[in-house]
């Protein structure tokens, strides 16, 4: 993940330095200290105006000790790998540099803008009303995308607290909205402080399993017989125990039959070389077609998982993007490849006919029955 | 502290505040003292029932069906029975408090409680206005406020079960104290925003009539032979604050109601009870004065003559169920309400009234006591008496005797005032002063002049009278009260319930009543010292809450204003019918106060803010307690006007102090964070040993530490190349800082 430091200045311009929202009880003591108010007002009771007093200063010293909780506080953090729906661990390292403690706080990431994928342009994470929209339900709706919160942070002291990550769905997000948040000191007000420090983040797609495209591909692009002991499934035969070999690998039953150490060997399998194309194009994309296309990214997702483990010789096509399973961090690229690809109108793109590769094309029906044959045509759903 | 000892301080703080609002409301109508022995004996048992969870256990359609029953046996209180409405909603509130108490099961059932509790307490400010509320407000404050923190902090452990309190004590005593700090903040701060919250409410729901605690020992009606003794009371029932202190309190006789007519056994009024209202007098008799302090009002004069100086002085009258006004004789102005102007609306305002008798009444609506204002002469007094004299020489049947003593005391050719100066000296001689009263005939006057020889004041105050009228001198008795103890705490005259007392006023030779007391003074034993002193002290807490609580309105805040802008500006005195002569003062005194505190505070300030790692919290904290400290001892030793100036100043001082102060830079607060992760760690810096050194010192004790290394890199670049990203300089400076920490932990 990259720490990115975002043009934040135009956004201040507009921003008030804090957010302030009600909570629940917070809403009870606005409306008594309203009541009270008109109360004292309407009678004189000075009883009622200390009453009063006491209320405001309520409200004036939340004020006053929220800002000095949140004020002094610094924190990054590091996220690991997401993966959509799943939660994440994360680690916010937070520092006090002001001259008193802090008390309960929150350190949340609490919006995030999507940069890329299917979501692009929207916003996700917690929904805040101001303050002063009292006849919201609540004043909260959603989640923060992640967080943690820490009871107390003394002078000074710099803490590291565990937080834990979700997004929804895949794409590329950038947390902007990373803020320390207080209810501190009653509970009546939730006050934030936006911090500096934008992280974009990449959301890989959920990972669907699909026995019957498994079986397609295999079907198509099975092992080929090699007659040679290696990696396999298949028995091949057995031999004798070699002195420095791993004894786990000795066939018991069959050592104990013979009376003496055996290995039981497989018959090696060769795998063919897949290309596998995804198209994205499709001549007019309809509503129902996102969320086919999202379950056949998932799909495919989950294929390409199975393939990872196999130890196919397998690459992935998807534009001018190119990336083989060999290869260094193949596995964060070809997901980084699916979390950002998203459904267009227009033309079918397809590559070339690779010489060396079994073709397998991948995409929306529609798209697919618009290309030449190949391989093997995997489709996304049945009415795309 | 763990999760268990915060649930226990969680407890404890919600019981406590809902105690006490109940407090204060104990022993009105709502809440008899039997109902709050049972209620406070349910609150107990409710605390085992939640330990047990049996509350819980109950459905809570059976909690409804509770309240619901609850709410309809109120109304048929109400509609059938005639209880009063705000009773019967207090008591629901108790019940429904009570309920929540045995049933609670989530944080929303404790956020009914909290409610209900601030509901109760809003409620008993129509119940009561005594000093009473002001203790348990105060209480209110400093726990609930504690409680709500901590309710706040309950909640947020709760929503996150895994949070672990190891290494950190949650509520230890620094966090204690903090939220002790901050419960005494909020009660400053109530008083700050009561006081400096306009006052501009036109009263359109007058608050219910309280329940009203009269006084003993005045009464409306004087019964001889069945008189309680009132002597030792100490209740005080008026107390009187003077421009300066005067020479002699103890022969003020405080006027209140007159008598004509006595039946042989008790005093009663016969004249026309119809009243005049002094406002409504011709417009002559209203004039604009302007006194020795400079106070300009309206006010309402009477045919009241006297001799010597108008003294002013500003009455707070404790509830003595009557609408009589008790004024110092002889009094020249009266007038309801405090200084500078009057709120001609709302439930305390009102006009003051003349009967026959002379005597003055107040139209208020309620009983809850008043203020009012009076000029009386120092010496001297006499007012017209009119020309119906008949009532005041009525007499009943006596024995022969009567007469004869009558003419033994005063010849019948001699004036009034040698009659009465006679009948006064034969009393004062012959007879003495008791509560202790003999068994009295049936006619107590007889019994008392020739039998006992020893009475109260009423005895002699209406042996006196008879006597005079015998003698055809009209005369009538008079009830107020005499004299009063000074407070040197609060710096007033206190009079007591025991100042109760009856004197006499006699017609002279000019057509004028006279004052006569016939009564020898007593010999009442002096308190104990520290019983004295406690009293007193007490009691100047008591006039404290009614005139700066109870009583504060819209004209005390406009009469600060008024002091204090006119306290910068010459006085002049135009505008004035009757014009005592005021020395023109200028404001330079409390100018130059005003900028000596700024000066001092100033120069305190920046020391103070010179020391390092000063927070604002501590420095408004140590700002505000010295602004007290400098107000509460320069309006102890000076006036308000001085006492504001001067703590305004040193505010502002105080504050310019802060505002013009260095700010740390990024890369200063940074060192700092590792500096102080150092000192965590048990390293001391030498003080020829710079940072490069230490950090990499360090380093190097850690086998290497990278961030330690980022850190001191950044720094660098920061501090003296002026170079480098500052924004990522504190995140580096918590890294180093964890890693030294780490060094501590691996030394251990």
């Amino acid at each position: 993940m990259t720490e990115t430091v975002a043009a934040e200045k135009p956004r201040a311009w507009f921003d008030p330095p804090r957010r302030l929202t009600l909570t629940t009880p917070g809403k009870f003591f606005l409306g008594l200290t309203l009541a009270i108010g008109f109360a004292a007002i309407n009678t004189g009771n000075n009883l009622l105006f200390l009453l009063l007093g006491m209320m405001l200063s309520l409200i004036v010293v939340s004020g006053i000790l929220s800002e000095a909780v949140i004020k002094g506080i610094h924190a990054t953090r590091r996220i690991g790998p997401c993966a959509a729906g799943q939660p994440t661990p994360g680690t916010i390292a937070a520092t006090n540099t002001s001259t008193h403690a802090a008390l309960s706080i929150e350190l949340s990431d609490l919006e995030a803008i999507a940069i890329g994928g299917p979501q692009t342009g929207s916003v996700t994470g917690i929904k805040r009303h101001p303050w002063w929209k009292v006849w919201k339900k609540t004043q909260v709706e959603g989640a923060a995308i992640g967080g943690a919160y820490a009871i107390r942070i003394d002078a000074g002291d710099s803490l590291e607290l565990d937080a834990t990550y979700l997004f929804e769905t895949r794409g590329i997000y950038r947390l902007w909205d990373f803020c320390v948040v207080t209810r501190f000191p009653f509970g009546l007000f939730e006050k934030a402080r936006h911090m500096s420090g934008g992280l974009d983040i990449t959301v890989f797609p959920r990972i669907s399993e699909d026995t019957e495209w498994h079986s397609q591909l295999f079907a198509q692009f099975g092992d080929v017989i090699s007659n040679r002991a290696g990696q396999g499934d298949e028995f091949f035969g057995l031999r004798d125990f070699r002195e420095g070999e791993d004894a786990r690998r000795i066939h018991w039953r069959s050592a104990a039959r013979r009376g003496k150490p055996v290995v039981r060997e497989t018959e090696l399998r060769l795998h063919q070389a897949i290309e596998v194309i995804l198209l994205h194009h499709v001549d007019r994309v309809f509503p129902d077609d996102l969320l086919q296309f999202e379950l056949g990214i998932e799909r495919l997702a989950g294929l390409l998982e199975r393939l990872f483990e196999s130890g196919n010789a397998v690459r992935l096509v998807c534009d001018d993007i190119t990336v083989n399973l060999g290869e260094e961090r193949a596995r964060e690229r070809v997901m980084s490849t699916l979390a950002s690809v998203v459904l267009e109108s227009g033309p079918v793109r397809v590559p070339p006919p690779s010489k060396d590769a079994g073709r397998v094309l991948v995409g929306p029906g529609r798209a697919l029955d618009a290309v030449a044959a190949a391989d093997l045509k995997l489709r996304f759903g049945d009415g795309l | 502290m763990n999760a268990e000892k915060l649930e226990v301080v969680h407890n404890v703080s919600l019981y406590a505040i809902v105690v006490l609002p109940i407090l204060p409301i104990i022993g009105t109508a709502s809440l008899p003292i039997l109902a709050a022995t049972v209620l406070f004996a349910l609150i107990a048992i409710s605390w085992f029932v939640f330990r047990s969870k049996l509350g819980q256990r109950i459905p809570e359609r059976v909690w409804n069906l509770v309240v619901l029953s609850f709410v309809a046996l109120s109304l048929l209180r109400v509609f059938l029975f005639d209880v009063d409405a705000l009773d019967a909603v207090v008591q629901l509130l108790l019940v429904l408090t009570l309920i929540r108490l045995f049933g609670r099961q989530s944080v929303r059932d404790e956020l009914q409680v909290f409610v209900l509790s601030l509901v109760t307490l809003a409620a008993a400010t129509t119940l009561t206005d005594q000093l009473a509320f002001g203790l348990a407000f105060s209480a209110y404050v400093l726990v609930g406020t504690f409680a709500l923190a901590v309710f706040h902090l309950r909640n947020e452990v709760q929503k996150r079960p895994k949070i672990s309190f190891r290494g950190i004590a949650t509520l230890n005593r620094p966090y204690a104290s903090v939220l002790a700090a901050m419960s005494g903040a909020v009660l400053a701060a109530s008083l700050v925003i009561f006081f400096a919250f306009p006052r501009v409410g036109l009263g359109f729901f007058a608050p219910k009539m309280r329940d009203s605690v009269q006084m003993t020992g005045f009464s409306e009606s004087v019964e001889l032979g069945n008189h309680g003794v009132v002597r030792d009371n100490p209740a005080v029932v008026l107390r009187v604050e003077f421009d300066r202190r005067p020479p002699e309190t103890r022969r003020m006789h405080w006027r209140m109601m007159a008598f004509d007519r006595y039946d042989g056994r008790s005093w009663s009024r016969t004249l026309d009870e119809r009243r005049s209202s002094l406002a409504s007098s011709s417009r002559d008799e209203r004039q604009a004065i302007t006194d020795s302090a400079g106070r300009r009002a309206l006010q309402v004069q009477r045919h009241v003559k006297g001799s010597g100086s108008l003294n002013h002085m500003q009455i707070y009258m404790e509830p003595l169920g009557t609408s009589h006004l008790p004024t110092l004789w002889p009094t020249k102005f009266v007038r309801l309400g405090s200084e500078s102007v009057s709120v001609p609306f709302g439930p305390r305002s009102g006009w003051v009234q003349e009967d026959a008798y002379g005597d003055l009444h107040h139209t208020v609506a309620d009983q809850v006591g008043m203020i009012f204002q009076v000029w009386a002469w120092d010496t001297g007094g006499e007012m017209s008496a009119g020309r119906k004299r008949e009532p005041y020489l009525q007499l009943p049947q006596f024995q022969p005797r009567f007469a004869q003593l009558a003419s033994r005391i005063a010849p019948s050719a001699a004036a009034p005032e040698a009659i009465a100066q006679g009948v006064a000296n034969y009393l004062r001689s012959n007879y003495t002063y008791t509560t202790d009263l003999p068994e009295v005939g049936d006619s107590p006057v007889e019994s008392f002049l020739f039998d006992a020889k020893r009475g109260h004041c009423e005895y002699f105050a209406t042996s006196a009278t008879l006597l005079l009228r015998q003698r055809g001198v009209p005369a009538r008795i008079v009830n107020g009260f005499l004299g009063g103890a000074w407070n040197s705490v609060g710096g007033y005259l206190a009079v007591r319930q025991g100042d109760a007392h009856t004197w006499v006023e006699y017609v002279d030779s000019s057509g004028q009543w006279r004052m006569l007391d016939p009564t020898p003074s007593s010999a009442i034993a002096p308190p104990n010292a520290v019983v004295a002193t406690a009293r007193e002290y007490f009691d100047a807490l008591k006039l404290f809450w009614s005139k700066w609580i109870i009583e504060y309105d819209l004209s005390a805040q406009l009469e600060v204003v008024r002091r204090v802008s006119s306290s910068f500006k010459p006085r002049s005195s135009h505008d004035t019918v009757e014009r005592i002569e005021a020395p023109k003062e200028s404001g330079w005194g409390p100018l130059t106060a005003a900028l000596m505190s700024f000066l001092v505070a100033w120069f305190f300030g920046r020391w103070f803010v010179r020391q390092r790692r000063v927070g604002g919290l501590w420095y408004a904290a140590a700002t505000l307690t010295l602004a007290g400290l400098d107000f509460a001892a320069l309006h102890a030793v000076f006036d308000l006007t001085w006492a504001v100036a001067a703590t305004g100043a040193a505010l502002a001082g105080f504050a310019s102090a802060w505002a013009t102060r260095r700010k740390l830079s990024t890369a200063e607060q940074a060192w700092l964070v590792v500096e102080h992760a150092a000192a965590q760690a048990g390293y001391q810096r030498p003080q020829d040993e710079g940072p490069e050194t230490m950090l990499k010192r360090m380093s190097h004790a850690l086998g290497g530490s990278r961030a330690i290394d980022e850190f001191l890199t950044a720094y660098l670049r920061v501090r003296f190349a002026g170079t480098g990203d500052d924004d990522l300089l504190l995140p580096r400076a918590a890294a180093a800082a964890a890693d030294i920490r780490r060094l501590r932990r691996s030394d251990g």
